[in-house]
């Protein structure tokens, strides 16, 4: 039996923080008690303290499933939890998800969901008991539900609408500003964003899903099942971007990739890049001497540990805008194999001395430990993960920063490390670190 | 500690130029000897200066198998550092002692020295003899050029275009910027105890390796930074110009 320290995700179920994500949706849990708060406390409060929202944390309506349900079924008390909400919950859509007694027992889930979808209730439902995986799972089985038993084509394709599918909300403790700074450089090429999670997502979003021209998952893997599901159900093409663009050069490649996918003008794409580079760089060459002459030392090395989202953006950013050395890099979203090349792949010749930077796919603190135990770091490195790291980074004197779940050492609203303006600010939050650091 | 200064047995210096007056001040008045030999940055600095400082405290009979050991020790790490390093063309921008110090660093980790500029350059020390350090670099048979007070930022950036060295090794404070708004990577030398030593050169190549692998750095910043002189003086064929005449 293998052990996993240091939670870093949670289970399948914990994509409840997904249904959360779309604004006036409701998840309805059909798990044991319990479940809902620790996955909540994982996830959103102790991660950037991102709170219970409109309808999280303690207002989830759970079936409460315990031992009667176990040895009788559950689809009685299923059915009273799902009707009692109907007519509590303010909401316009919501999703019942299962843990792993229901799913376990055999419960029919689909049948009670059924019954009051034939009713008109905007309710849909899908399978994410805890055995399944993990939260990012979780996430993929909360859109493919969506697509099949929600969305629907509604009128013609408009022109210039893009989709955006990305990063895990709540679990990706950026999640919102994220999607904000995707939304602005989508809209700075003049292409109209839709976001569905999110402040500006929810039941609007949702009705346009299918009127849009392109769907655009920005992720090295996670989403690809549901772009496909999307491209069989509405014929919308899909463009696969799997870096999150944090910097100039990930940024500038990304627009050019969405452009050409779009058809909008180069000359447009490459105008607002040049733009966008500039100003990029008068705030890096204007703080560029106490980037290279702090007495102290700045460090040129960096491990980073999260998932394969922030940590190959994070890795290519720093090595490639910032001329770092990724020293060694730990991807704790348990990848699936089929995926890990192409996400290994995504380090090769970032850096001019090291070919291929090594990259260990693990969400056991305890690898983690053992192996950086086993670097020599020439100088203090940057230690980019979650808070469990801030430990583990006093032993060889790193610079710890917290972006990996559980981030419970920030307060998180809309920061984001995406895009241009989101390179200033992951590097304003490195450096500052060095700096409180010797204070 | 200070109370006791006069009772040790010999004095050593980490800069040349500012502690010399102690030390001489020590050796005249209580009879403490100096080490006079550079300080030990790098491995022949280092030999030397252990060396010497056996010899005035009475330990040579130890000095030698300390000195193999260590060679032997460095050894691998010394030589991958090498292969990485070699024939990258460095320009030096210190004080005469640490600026020739650094010039046998960076030759024994096999890089070029394409130049060096000192704000100073001095004949003769407290002690009444030529700097060790320049004493030595006139014996050597190497030929480099050589300027003195030349590090205004306008020169110094003419300079670097010129040579266009791989990489600019700085203790000169507020120059690593300008070098690197310039395209060439830069590194500042602001502890006086880097590359001290067998351990030292080892942590030092590793940065200078850290450094040179990062060029897109600077690379990506000079192609958006403007510096802050006309083209005339950028694209003017004498960097010294003002040194002769000024401009009309």
């Amino acid at each position: 039996m293998t052990t996993v320290e240091q939670a870093r995700h949670v289970c399948s179920l914990g994509a409840l923080q997904s249904v959360l994500a779309m604004p006036r949706s409701v998840p309805i849990l059909h798990a044991g008690p319990g479940c809902g708060q620790k996955l909540w406390g994982a996830v959103a409060e102790a991660n950037g303290y991102q709170g219970a929202g409109y309808a999280g944390g303690s207002a989830v309506p759970c079936s409460n499933f315990t031992e009667r349900e176990v040895i009788f079924g559950g689809e009685d008390r299923l059915r009273e939890e799902i009707g009692n909400a109907l007519k509590l919950m303010d909401a316009d859509l919501f999703a019942v998800l299962t843990g792993c007694t229901p799913d376990i027992v055999g419960d029919d889930v689909r049948r009670v969901v059924q019954e009051f979808q034939k009713r008109g209730a905007p309710i849909f439902w899908a399978e994410t008991g805890g055995f399944h995986g993990s939260n990012y799972d979780g996430h993929e089985r909360v859109l493919l539900a969506l697509i099949e038993q929600q969305l629907a084509k509604g009128g013609d394709i408009e022109p210039g609408l893009v989709n955006i599918w990305s990063i895990v909300p709540y679990q990706d403790t950026f999640w919102e500003g994220d999607i904000e700074a995707l939304s602005t450089l989508i809209a700075s090429l003049g292409l109209r964003p839709n976001t569905i999670f999110g402040y500006h997502g929810g039941p609007n979003a949702l009705a346009r899903v299918a009127r849009a021209e392109l769907n655009l998952l920005v992720s090295p893997w996670l989403g690809l099942r549901a772009m496909k599901a999307l491209e069989s159900r509405f014929g919308t093409p899909f463009l696969h971007y799997p870096v999150l663009p944090i910097g100039p050069a990930e940024t500038s490649r990304f627009l050019r990739q969405l452009g050409e996918a779009t058809g909008v003008d180069s000359k447009k794409v490459e105008e607002m890049i040049d733009e966008q580079e500039r100003r990029y760089f008068h705030f890096v060459g204007r703080s560029a001497d106490i980037l290279l002459e702090v007495r102290m030392g700045i460090p040129a090395r960096f491990v980073t540990i999260a998932d394969s989202f922030y940590a190959p953006a994070i890795a290519r950013f720093l090595a490639i805008d910032f001329g770092l050395r990724p020293e060694q890099t730990f991807i704790i979203d348990r990848t699936p194999p089929e995926y890990q090349d192409a996400v290994r792949s995504l380090f090769a010749g970032i850096h001019d001395d090291l070919a291929e930077p090594p990259v260990i796919f693990t969400n056991d603190g305890g690898v983690i430990r053992e192996t950086l135990r086993n670097v020599t770091f020439p100088s203090r490195p940057f230690v980019i993960g979650s808070n469990w790291d801030r430990v583990l980074a006093k032993e060889f004197q790193g610079y710890p920063l917290s972006v990996s779940l559980p981030c419970s050492d920030r307060l998180v609203m809309s920061r984001s490390y995406v895009g241009y303006e989101g390179g200033l600010r992951l590097a304003e939050d490195l450096y500052s670190v060095v700096f409180s650091y010797h204070q | 500690m200070i109370a006791r200064i006069s009772e040790a047995g010999a004095t050593v210096s980490i800069c040349q130029t500012l502690g010399s007056y102690l030390a001489q001040g020590l050796e005249e008045q209580y009879g403490v000897p100096q080490v006079r030999s550079v300080p030990p940055h790098g491995i022949a600095a280092a030999d030397t200066w252990l060396r010497e400082l056996a010899r005035v405290t009475g330990r040579e009979d130890q000095v030698e198998a300390l000195i193999r050991d260590e060679h032997e020790r460095i050894a691998p790490a010394l030589e991958s550092l090498r292969a990485r390093l070699r024939g990258k063309r460095a320009y030096v921008g210190m004080g005469p002692g640490f600026a020739l110090s650094f010039v046998n660093v960076l030759q024994e980790l096999g890089l070029e020295i394409a130049g060096v500029t000192s704000w100073h350059l001095d004949q003769r020390h407290d002690h009444g003899q030529c700097p060790p350090a320049l004493a030595d670099l006139a014996e050597c048979n190497q030929d480099f050029p050589y300027s003195v007070n030349d590090q205004q930022s306008y020169e110094l950036l003419r300079v670097l275009r010129d040579i266009a060295p791989d990489i600019y090794i700085t203790r000169h404070g507020g120059t690593a910027a300008w070098a690197a708004k310039s395209g060439i990577p830069s590194v500042m030398v602001a502890d006086e105890y880097t590359a001290f030593a067998y351990s030292g050169i080892l942590s030092f190549g590793t940065r200078l390796v850290d450094a040179l692998s990062s060029r897109r750095f600077a690379a990506r910043l000079a192609q958006y930074w403007k510096l802050p002189y006309t083209g005339w003086w950028l694209e003017e064929k004498n960097a010294y110009q003002f040194l002769t005449k000024e401009s009309g």
